[in-house]
């Protein structure tokens, strides 16, 4: 990133917390969050049902004046935790600073969730550029392995811990985002059917089809199935669109997940493609927020020579309407 | 009920039997010959209340039908009534396309979706449909 020395701060301020212990943890989150209340700034709190309940405890009635969002549900999938958390809270808003406290990584996260963890918080940094906002991401050091303490240097600008506030000399955003790019090899047998040019006719009602044919048969049902066989749909009308015409979907279970990878030949180039809400008066594609909406994971791999679309359901996950509602509302402030 | 232009969008007889009654559909009026739909998407004038239904997929394929039918439909007078509980998929873009003719009505005007499917209520929940006069008259 090239800021010319004549630049004006960036107003948006994204700095990580580290804490080893419930006191840390308050040390360094309740007079944040007193903080933004005495300057009259709208204040949200988006961080795992444990740590929560420690933060509304300690804020007594002053929690009543704070938004405070369950980040284990609502941001399930970390590719959904800028549109429906972050900027779902900001933008109703407009013109005002805001303060959030966000906590998208704890312990327990899966090696595929991890990536996007990291991805998504490097694009935090993109999202909000030039805002007048300030996000506060904890991380808990005894819980979580060192890499991830390594990789939160990395992305985000400013560190806090017990001795105090400063520069990450370690930050690096466009590293982040390329090392987060890499390859999704798919296992070898799962089950394939390319569509679009120079295959069957109506590819999309095909693709639907076979969608939810093989997430039936791995045990998915109802909404969810729905869901699913909704995203598959709009991936595959993105290959048509955008991906030379043509494109390949697979399918497979993998602990307890539906697997659904769709790939062609395009290529993504807007890093924030899929996590920008947009307000419903505006035209334009929605189909990959809301594919972030309503997915438990989302993976992306692309370059000049493709671009692989994965998406995870959990088997036995809950509707995540009830936690990402306001997505688009927001947007239309 | 001569409603010009739902009319000329009305394309394919109903195919299964029940339902709301619909108007006549031999003797169209005059003005552009009846296209013929796309497979997999029929569309139906209705009466009463006036509207239509609508019955099949709609997405890439069939948008343009669709998109031509609702802004038909929303050129009518009065309310615009889609009877949906044949409506076996819509995809994002078609659910948006109930928003853009919903932005282009008149003030006191709204639409009233019958019987939509559970994956067109998800997205016009996610995409913030709120403040249309969008109405979800029988879940």
């Amino acid at each position: 990133m090239n800021v010319a020395p004549s630049a004006p701060a960036d107003p948006f301020d994204h700095p990580a917390l580290f804490y080893r212990d419930a006191a840390e943890y308050l040390a360094g989150t309740v007079p944040f969050v007193r903080d933004g209340l005495a300057a009259g700034e709208p204040v949200a709190v988006a961080v795992p049902e444990g740590n929560l309940g420690l933060i509304r405890d300690a804020l007594g009635d002053a929690a009543r004046e704070v938004r405070m969002i369950d980040m284990s549900r609502a941001g399930r999938n970390p590719g959904r935790i800028i549109p429906a958390v972050l900027r779902a809270f900001a933008d109703l808003h407009p013109g005002r600073r805001v303060r959030i406290v966000g906590e998208p990584i704890w312990p327990g996260r899966s090696a595929a969730e991890y990536v996007a963890c990291v991805q998504h918080e490097a694009l935090i940094n993109l999202a909000f550029a030039g805002r007048d906002a300030v996000i506060l991401c904890p991380y808990d050091v005894g819980g979580l392995p060192d890499e991830a303490i390594e990789d939160a240097r990395m992305t985000h600008p400013v560190l806090v811990d017990g001795a105090g506030r400063r520069r990450s000399a370690d930050y690096a955003l466009e590293r982040v985002l390329s090392a987060c790019n890499r390859p999704l090899p798919h296992p070898a047998d799962a089950a394939e059917l390319s569509y679009g040019a120079g295959f069957c006719d109506d590819p999309l009602g095909r693709v639907r089809a076979f969608a939810a044919a093989h997430a039936a048969r791995f045990g998915l049902s109802g909404d969810r199935l729905e869901d699913l066989r909704l995203i598959a749909s709009e991936l595959a009308a993105n290959s048509l669109d955008h991906g030379g015409g043509s494109g390949t979907v697979r399918m497979w279970r993998e602990d307890g997940r539906a697997v659904l990878d769709v790939s062609d030949a395009g290529h993504i180039t807007d890093p924030l493609a899929g996590r920008r809400p947009t307000p419903v008066y505006q035209p334009g594609s929605r189909g990959l927020l809301v594919t972030q909406l309503l997915s438990d994971l989302v993976r992306v791999h692309t370059g000049r020579d493709g671009t692989t679309i994965r998406v995870y359901f959990d088997l036995d996950g809950a509707d995540p309407l009830p936690y990402v509602r306001g997505a688009g509302d927001a947007a239309n402030v | 009920m001569p409603i010009p232009g739902v009319v000329r969008l009305t394309i394919q007889p109903r195919a299964d039997s029940g339902g709301p009654p619909r108007a006549p559909l031999s003797a169209p009026p005059s003005g552009p010959a009846p296209r013929s739909a796309p497979p997999g998407l029929a569309v139906n004038l209705v009466d009463p209340p006036a509207g239509i239904e609508v019955v099949g997929e709609i997405d890439r394929t069939t948008r343009d039908t669709w998109s031509e039918a609702l802004t038909a439909a929303a050129a009518g007078a009065g309310d615009v009534h889609l009877h949906l509980a044949g409506l076996r998929f819509i995809d994002v873009r078609g659910a948006w396309l109930i928003t853009d003719a919903a932005g282009t009505l008149p003030p006191g005007k709204r639409i009233f979706l019958h019987h939509p499917p559970r994956i067109l209520r998800t997205v016009l929940t996610l995409i913030g449909s709120d403040p249309l006069p969008v109405v979800v008259e029988s879940p």
